[in-house]
């Protein structure tokens, strides 16, 4: 039976500044949820994400994703972090967004697809799409869904989650 | 007498002749909405060298995760029916579009408005909300959103005057959720007053628990306001009855504020008080409030308000 978690738990436990993050994000890899009550959250700032021009940063970018990776996972390079949830073999569909209000990046799109790559998935079994997962032949056959969000006007941006299908 | 039942006929005929105009009239009234909308005629074909594309997108409750994916849920935590969109281009210009969703009813257009607006003003729609490159408003059963996909000088002059040119074409005003009008105004936060019907809409606003201990779904109706100094929080609840009302207040007693039993007071944190009454199919709950007399006299504040409206 799912525990009831109130907000005053989180007061008396945590502190209300945990409470969003706690509550709303969804856990990082099965064999963390069954390690600890609560999801793992990193944050990860750099006021370099966006560059002068107002655009995203793709350096910057692949940066904070690397040490969010290795602050989450607690591994000594970024490539080893994503071995511990993507094999080779898997067929990797990365869910990202393209409504116009919120839309994914193309460079966090291609930061988290260079560090699929890196693990030795082949580039034919990798797909990147929103609208129309469902139908499409890469998602549809998939091993791994990675769920990826940017709301670069607010310099936020994550990857909320990563379900592994097999 | 042949005479007088002559006129009798005629007057039939055209009483009859004027029916089925009406009915007619009114008909057409009703379908000119979605086939103005359908049409295009809600939107200007240019607009300071912005052109409306062709094609207009509709999405409905079934489709609507095909254009808003997971955001869709917000809108369907409403009574939203149906989403127009339509696109402009300029050259060397940023893409604007324009989304009119019809809520269903101007309380849940008004609802929808209030779930994401930081700021309101007054002037476009009957309140509206201007934050860089996008522009939300409501105006009777309709919430329209203009977004430019990144803002310019140009898109700044322009989201304004689309918006209003749109405002103008739409049906006259709606009503905001009568129980808005119960909440005491003194230190009233009016932007950060939210209307809604489910927990999860609520949650978002006031996370209270990740089960919904408040019973709460599609046909309840919520009001949260925010009162300063504090924040306090005034939380209003409209059950389809009594019987429902009770459920849910044994249902919060038990799980958030068994120390409020029997009085409805108790200090959840030092300097948070909580205050809960139920009234008939209402359940009100003051939150966090800072001191245990601050709490009271909120809660009797809408009570009273509440109680000589019925």
């Amino acid at each position: 039976m799912k525990r009831l978690i109130t907000r005053r738990d989180f007061i008396k436990d945590t502190g209300c500044a945990a409470l969003g993050l706690a509550v709303g994000l969804s856990a990082m890899a099965k064999e963390d949820v069954e390690k600890t009550s609560l999801a793992n959250v990193v944050l990860i700032r750099d006021k370099e994400a966006i560059s002068a021009d107002g655009g995203p940063n793709g350096e910057v970018i692949q940066s904070m994703l690397d040490r969010a990776m290795v602050a989450l996972f607690d591994c000594e390079n970024p490539v080893e972090c994503w071995r511990r949830i993507i094999k080779p073999d898997d067929i990797v569909g990365i869910k990202t967004n393209e409504w116009n209000y919120l839309p994914t990046t193309s460079e966090v799109e291609q930061a988290i697809k260079k560090r699929v790559k890196d693990v030795g998935v082949e580039e034919r079994n990798i797909a990147i799409a929103d609208r129309g997962v469902l139908n499409h032949p890469i998602f549809k056959k998939a091993t791994s869904l990675i769920n990826a969000r940017a709301e670069i006007g607010r310099i936020i941006w994550y990857i909320a989650g990563q379900i592994r299908l097999r | 007498m042949l005479n007088s039942t002559k006129g009798l006929y005629y007057w039939r005929f055209i009483y009859r002749v004027l029916l089925i105009a009406m009915i007619a009239f009114a008909g057409c009234d009703n379908d000119k909405m979605d086939k103005v909308v359908i049409n295009k005629s809600m939107v200007p074909d240019e607009i300071q060298g912005w052109i409306l594309r062709e094609k207009i997108e509709t999405y409905d409750r079934e489709t609507i995760f095909n254009y808003i994916d997971g955001a869709g849920e917000v809108y369907l935590a409403y009574g939203f029916q149906k989403v127009f969109v339509y696109h402009y281009s300029k050259t060397d210009e940023p893409e604007i579009t324009v989304e009119i969703f019809d809520m269903g009813s101007d309380e849940d257009a008004f609802g929808v408005f209030s779930y994401s607006r930081e700021e309101e003003e007054t002037g476009i729609g009957q309140g509206y909300e201007f934050r860089g490159n996008l522009l939300c408003s409501w105006q009777g059963h309709y919430y329209i959103c203009v977004l430019a996909d990144r803002g310019t000088d140009e898109t700044e002059n322009v989201i304004p005057s689309l918006a209003e040119t749109i405002d103008r074409k739409l049906p006259a005003s709606g009503s905001k959720p009568k129980l808005i009008g119960f909440l005491p105004a003194e230190g009233l936060v009016s932007q950060n007053v939210r209307y809604l019907h489910t927990f999860p809409c609520l949650n978002y606003h006031y996370f209270l628990a990740n089960e919904n201990i408040l019973k709460l779904d599609s046909g309840t109706e919520v009001i949260l306001g925010e009162y300063q100094p504090g924040p306090t929080y005034l939380l209003v609840i409209k059950y389809d009855s009594k019987i429902s009302a009770d459920t849910a207040y044994r249902s919060f007693m038990e799980n958030y504020a068994p120390d409020a039993v029997p009085t409805g007071t108790a200090e959840i944190e030092k300097g948070k008080w909580l205050n809960i009454k139920q009234e008939n199919m209402y359940i009100i709950i003051v939150l966090d409030a800072p001191t245990k007399e601050q709490a009271v006299n909120l809660m009797s504040a809408f009570r009273n308000k509440l109680i000589s409206s019925n």
